[in-house]
């Protein structure tokens, strides 16, 4: 009985249209700070038990895994502002490596053909996924559910499962070369880091791609092309994804059909991570942040020598304490008097 | 028509509903003050009131959905002080909301035996046994849907008479409708009423709550008129006449608080001719000119957001001519209707005029960001952005700690005043605005209606919708009363009231002979 009353309460407080002005800010930036606190003991542990954790070596590992899985990040990150979720990145990124590696192997393309021709494909599969989502009108989750499978199906088809070991010289330096001692993939990663930031903090399409987020009713009323911009996240993702699968392929130095699955994992919660730590704001320095935590993680728990199933229990509670804490901040945020009780 | 309810009061035997002295408080308002009601066994009881009289609340707290403050409530006798919404269902006490409450993925069937699912012998739903019933249910009301069609593809009309048919299920004595016909179009109105005859034979008591005088002078026995939370009176239909009803729902003329100043009206702007919107309404016919604001008013469900949204391509349109300035234009999208000139301002102004999460600064520009705050095709400038939004929140007296306060932090009528903001900004000229002051306090709506007359002044052309007569009429020039989808009647504010106003909004045909008459 006192259930139904209180339920009623706030929908009528709603109503009456008064929100008090409350100070959120304090609270959610507690969460932000926790996230800061908890990998600062992480490391400092790591540390005092293994001193190579703060070697130059060990900084370079760190920094060359986090520009490989950044690209497939900022895109994810990029789908998930809009409102939407990508299943299908990792094999996008093996998709993009296994047919640049397969052309320039087995059918003797040269290097920047296939290179373009793995870039393409990535675009190409995000063009079909964001047409599912804006025109067909399926949840995006199912949406790239699907694709995820079907490309599957196209990494078994390309080479019958095979996998492709020989890969040129000149392929191999994208991965494992340096210029002026700085690996190549960190010159990648900023590149499209800047560019990146820039689209989405500067330019009206990002910041559009964020108002569809927050409410895509509100935008469509205000005139917002909210089908275009939705396509085009998924557009960018592809085609983000593909520099991770190949540049993975390079420093590998082969392509096999389940090279990009850990890609979907690890995109999720550098996502996830950055868009808590700044509060939903500047979302690609975030997640930037949020791939250095998760490497690093990754990084000190080898160091330890901490076996599979540990790396595993990490992720995924990384992941989920992410989406908690992504949960709560926007709970926090629209605390209002009345539903206290 | 012939009630012989009103000599059988006072018979404690013959009172199946009765409240003493029943208060209601939520945040902010009295909804009810000490009110008594009392409802006669075998009656079709109407409850009548402007929105906001109490109607709704005093049927909750009936059934349990709300719990009184202060007062006792009595059931055939019995208190229900303690009794939850089922316990009052046993007592035979069933009501029916003004939004459905219906599953729209399950069947006719499963939505009318939810929760009273016929199980067989094993435990599992019996299947058969559930269709048998459900169609005996709809088919004291309809025979026009049958029940194992999903709720999803019925009309508004049919889902209305299925939550009908769901609240028989509980075999009530019992039945309260809240504004039933408001979803019914012509037929199924018929049907409902002769459903209504028949169950009254069988002994149903009835509350219904309407805006429709010729419904309720119709079918109903008694009356019962609230306004302002308390009970004006309580009597027989026929000893009151219907211009006599609509006083006592008014009561005494409110002092204007409106600044409305006249305007100088100028040439045509817009001309909607043969709309028809897909959703609601039909043959809607009007023009606007600069410097004028036109009413739309109606009560719920009469179609005056959907026409509204039409106009603006918020929501598909089956046909018609909108023109600006003579000449004709498309709106099939909201960013076409921008791109006229249109600016919405929607109902609901969180779910669908703002972006909670973000700042004042970037709702304010949202409409205009390409337009006018980018240097080339994309690049936002955002020194410019930033002295546009402090201009316009010390033009408009936006109460906001910074520019950058995300806007769901700001009060109701703040919010509305970033909405109009957005549209200022993007030059717009014609104005919609949908329910602009509702949930809104005193002073904000004070602000907004200077807003809007500040409008009108420069120029605009403006359509206001609200529910609110006395605010229409001291704020509009012109007002355009809508009823089941049409616009019945086109009144000059000056040379009417709210008496007239409010008869035309229930339906009424031709006031002056209804006055004369009497």
């Amino acid at each position: 009985m006192s259930k139904s009353n209180s339920s009623a309460t706030p929908s009528d407080v709603r109503n009456s249209g008064e929100i008090e002005t409350g100070t959120p800010k304090g609270n959610r930036s507690i969460i932000r700070y926790g996230i800061f606190v908890i990998f600062g003991l992480f490391y400092a542990i790591v540390t005092i038990l293994r001193p190579g954790f703060l070697s130059l070596g060990n900084f370079y590992d760190i920094f060359i895994e986090t520009s490989i899985i950044s690209f497939v990040s900022f895109g994810e990150a990029i789908v998930i502002a809009a409102g939407g979720l990508d299943l299908s990145v990792g094999n996008i990124a093996g998709a993009a490596a296994m047919l640049t590696c397969h052309l320039m192997s087995n059918l003797g393309f040269d290097l920047g053909t296939s290179l373009v021709a793995g870039v393409a494909i990535g675009g190409l599969i995000g063009f079909g996924n964001g047409l599912m989502v804006t025109r067909l009108h399926m949840n995006s989750l199912i949406a790239t559910l699907g694709t995820m499978f079907v490309l599957v199906g196209f990494l078994y088809g390309l080479t019958g499962g095979v996998t492709v070991h020989i890969v040129p010289e000149n392929f191999e330096y994208l991965g494992n070369g340096t210029i002026m001692s700085i690996p190549v993939p960190m010159y990648f990663m900023a590149f499209i880091f800047i560019l990146a930031y820039l689209f989405m903090e500067k330019t009206s399409y990002g910041r559009n791609i964020r108002m569809i987020g927050g409410n895509i009713e509100a935008c469509r009323l205000s005139g917002i092309n909210i089908k275009n911009l939705t396509l085009m996240t998924f557009v960018l993702c592809g085609f983000l994804s593909t520099f991770s699968g190949i540049l993975l392929a390079a420093r590998q130095a082969l392509g096999n059909v389940d090279l990009g699955e850990r890609f979907l994992l690890e995109a999720f919660i550098a996502a996830m991570l950055g868009t808590v730590i700044f509060d939903g704001k500047n979302i690609i320095t975030g997640t930037l942040l949020g791939a250095i935590f998760l490497i690093s993680l990754l990084n000190g728990l080898t160091l330890l020598g901490a076996g599979p199933q540990w790396m595993y229990f990490a992720q995924g509670g990384l992941l989920l304490a992410a989406i908690l804490a992504n949960y709560y901040s926007k709970r926090l945020a629209l605390k209002i008097p009345g539903q206290k009780k | 028509m012939n009630s012989p309810m009103g000599d059988r009061v006072g018979n404690q035997e013959d009172i199946v509903i009765k409240a003493e002295r029943v208060s209601k408080s939520f945040p902010g308002v009295r909804a009810l003050k000490e009110m008594d009601f009392e409802v006669i066994r075998g009656e079709v009881h109407a409850l009548v009131g402007e929105n906001g009289a109490g109607k709704s609340t005093l049927m909750k707290i009936i059934v349990r959905e709300y719990i009184e403050d202060e007062g006792n409530i009595f059931i055939e006798g019995n208190n229900v002080k303690d009794l939850g919404i089922r316990g009052v269902q046993k007592l035979g006490l069933s009501l029916i909301h003004q939004d459905l409450n219906l599953i729209p993925m399950l069947t006719v069937a499963q939505n009318i035996c939810l929760g009273r699912e016929p199980v067989t012998r094993f435990g599992t739903i019996d299947w058969k046994a559930m269709g048998l019933k459900a169609a005996d249910f709809l088919g004291q009301i309809t025979s026009e849907i049958n029940v194992e069609d999903r709720v999803e593809g019925l009309s508004n009309s049919q889902q209305q008479l299925m939550a009908i048919a769901r609240a028989l299920v509980t075999s009530p004595r019992i039945l309260i409708l809240d504004e039933p016909t408001a979803r019914l179009d012509q037929k199924t109105s018929d049907s409902f009423f002769l459903f209504l005859e028949r169950a009254k034979q069988k002994g149903l008591t009835v509350v219904y709550i309407s805006h429709r005088l010729e419904e309720i002078y119709r079918i109903c026995d008694r009356v019962t008129v609230l306004r302002d939370g308390t009970k004006i009176i309580t009597a027989p239909i026929n000893e009151i006449p219907q211009t006599e009803l609509v006083k006592y729902m008014l009561g005494r003329e409110i002092e204007q608080q409106v600044p409305k100043e006249s305007v100088p009206i100028g040439e045509v702007k817009l001309s909607v001719r043969d709309l028809y919107p897909k959703e609601k309404g039909k043959d809607i016919n009007f023009d606007l000119k600069s410097g004028e604001i036109l009413g739309i008013v109606g009560s719920i469900g009469a179609g005056k957001s959907e026409v509204a949204r039409a106009i603006f391509g918020a929501d598909p349109k089956q046909s018609g001519t909108i023109r600006i300035s003579g000449k004709e234009v498309k709106t099939n999208a909201p960013h076409d209707a921008i791109d006229h000139g249109f600016a919405l301002i929607p109902e609901e102004r969180r779910d669908q005029g703002l972006v909670g999460n973000e700042s004042v600064r970037k709702n304010m520009t949202m409409a205009a960001l390409k337009k006018k705050f980018c240097v080339g095709p994309s690049w936002i400038d955002q020194d410019k952005e930033t002295a546009a939004v402090k201009t316009s929140i010390k033009t408009l007296g936006i109460a906001t700690p910074s520019p950058e306060q995300e806007v769901q932090f700001l009060s109701g009528g703040t919010q509305q005043k970033v909405v109009v903001a957005k549209w200022l900004m993007s030059d717009s000229d014609i104005y919609i605005f949908d329910e602009p002051t509702k949930g809104i306090d005193v002073g904000g709506k004070y602000d907004i209606y200077k807003l809007i007359v500040d409008l009108a002044r420069q120029g605009a052309g403006i359509i206001f919708i609200s529910n609110e007569l006395t605010e229409v009429l001291s704020l509009c020039d012109r007002i355009l009363v809508m009823f089941n989808g049409q616009i019945i009647k086109e009144l000059e504010t000056q040379a009417s009231n709210r008496e007239e106003l409010l008869f035309y909004v229930m339906g009424g045909r031709d006031y002056a002979k209804t006055v004369n008459d009497l």
